[in-house]
């Protein structure tokens, strides 16, 4: 029984506290209101957008932002989506968060690669990782366009799960300068050029989240990426997820510690004056040339 | 605790399995499928691993993996 007030439990925490569903919510939009307070993600008059896909992550992000900042007149929030035209797969997360946006009046912007770029995500896959392609293009639009939509930060959905295998990724591939930009505020320091990404399902877990989702009625019909079996990233979630069953509390560990070293990550990597201005774009890059232009010039002559 | 054997829906899969099992813990077990990559909803409320089952009850696994 709920562990409060004796009621049916929905959710058991990793500490053996189970708890009802009104227990439950209570304590998730606690625990996201205070990474929203405690990691300073959102100022009193920051314009916000949300990068929504459609799935059960992002627009559990922009239901929690929107209830939170309702009375808040100054903190404004609207939705960004990229189509990266995926078959089977995009059509239907896209007309979920359209009908979301749509039922609670929320101003959303969509951008393609096909009007972008000239091409879907699917027709250029082949013989190439997809994530690989797909991240680089993405990040790239999303920051594009969420600096033309004059707004201050970028949230996501990203989650303790993303966070957990992130971390344990750059590790496998010795990418500490990846590392320093991870955490709740992402980046090492502001830049004109990029629109800082907050994440404030960084200390929720995958679980933690679907459950919210489904209790508040968010949740479509379970609609998987075909790319996203076949990715590094998905082998790392199935050995942290084995590692979570024999040692519950593994991936909050992973992401805690992380904290603790990211000031030190963060600081090692400031000032080393590596933002620099893509000479082909002109976007902002750690590279002379943006790692978004070297896709598209692979693309291009392939 | 009765033993039952029940139709699962699950989502990933978008199949029913047939599966005995007395709860949760046991079913999740059956499956081959890890506690903390699903959630288990039964006559459309979210239950815990612990959750015993009863005769008739209509049982769904929803995957909690991201889309992509």
């Amino acid at each position: 029984m709920c562990q409060n007030c004796q009621k049916k439990p929905v959710f058991k925490l990793i500490s053996g506290e189970s708890l009802c569903k009104n227990c439950f919510l209570r304590y998730f939009e606690k625990k996201v209101r205070k990474t929203i307070r405690v990691h300073k993600l959102i100022d009193k008059k920051d314009e916000i957008a949300v990068a929504v896909s459609g799935g059960k992550d992002s627009l559990t992000v922009l239901d929690l932002l929107c209830n939170i900042y309702k009375e808040n007149k100054n903190v404004r929030i609207k939705a960004l989506l990229i189509d990266e035209g995926i078959d089977g797969y995009r059509d239907a997360s896209v007309a979920h968060a359209k009908k979301f946006c749509k039922e609670r009046n929320i101003p959303l912007e969509i951008h393609s690669y096909k009007k972008e770029f000239g091409f879907t995500l699917d027709s250029v896959v082949k013989g190439r990782k997809p994530c690989s392609v797909c991240g680089v293009l993405r990040r790239n639009l999303l920051n594009t366009h969420a600096r033309a939509m004059g707004v201050k930060k970028l949230a996501t959905g990203h989650n303790l799960d993303d966070e957990a295998q992130t971390i344990i990724m750059n590790q496998f591939r010795k990418n500490v300068e990846a590392s320093a930009r991870l955490g709740p505020l992402t980046g090492i320091e502001d830049h004109e050029g990029f629109v800082r990404r907050i994440k404030p399902l960084y200390f929720m877990s995958e679980k933690e989240i679907m459950t919210y989702a489904f209790l508040k009625g968010i949740v479509d019909d379970f609609n998987e990426c075909p790319y996203n079996k076949e990715s590094y990233r998905n082998q790392v979630r199935e050995m942290l997820n084995q590692f979570e069953e024999l040692y519950p509390g593994t991936k909050h560990s992973i992401v805690t510690s992380f904290m603790e070293v990211l000031p030190l990550l963060k600081q090692k990597e400031k000032g080393n004056g590596r933002i620099k201005q893509c000479q082909k774009c002109g976007e902002p890059s750690s590279q002379d040339v943006c790692q978004k232009c070297i896709v598209l010039q692979q693309i291009k002559s392939a | 605790m009765f033993l039952w054997t029940m139709k699962v829906y699950y989502d990933r899969d978008k199949k029913d399995y047939t599966v005995t099992a007395k709860n949760v813990k046991e079913m999740l077990k059956e499956m081959k499928l890890l506690k903390n990559a699903v959630i288990v909803v039964v006559n459309g409320t979210v239950v815990t691993e612990d959750y015993i089952f009863s005769k008739n009850d209509k049982v769904k696994v929803l995957s909690v993996v991201s889309g992509g």
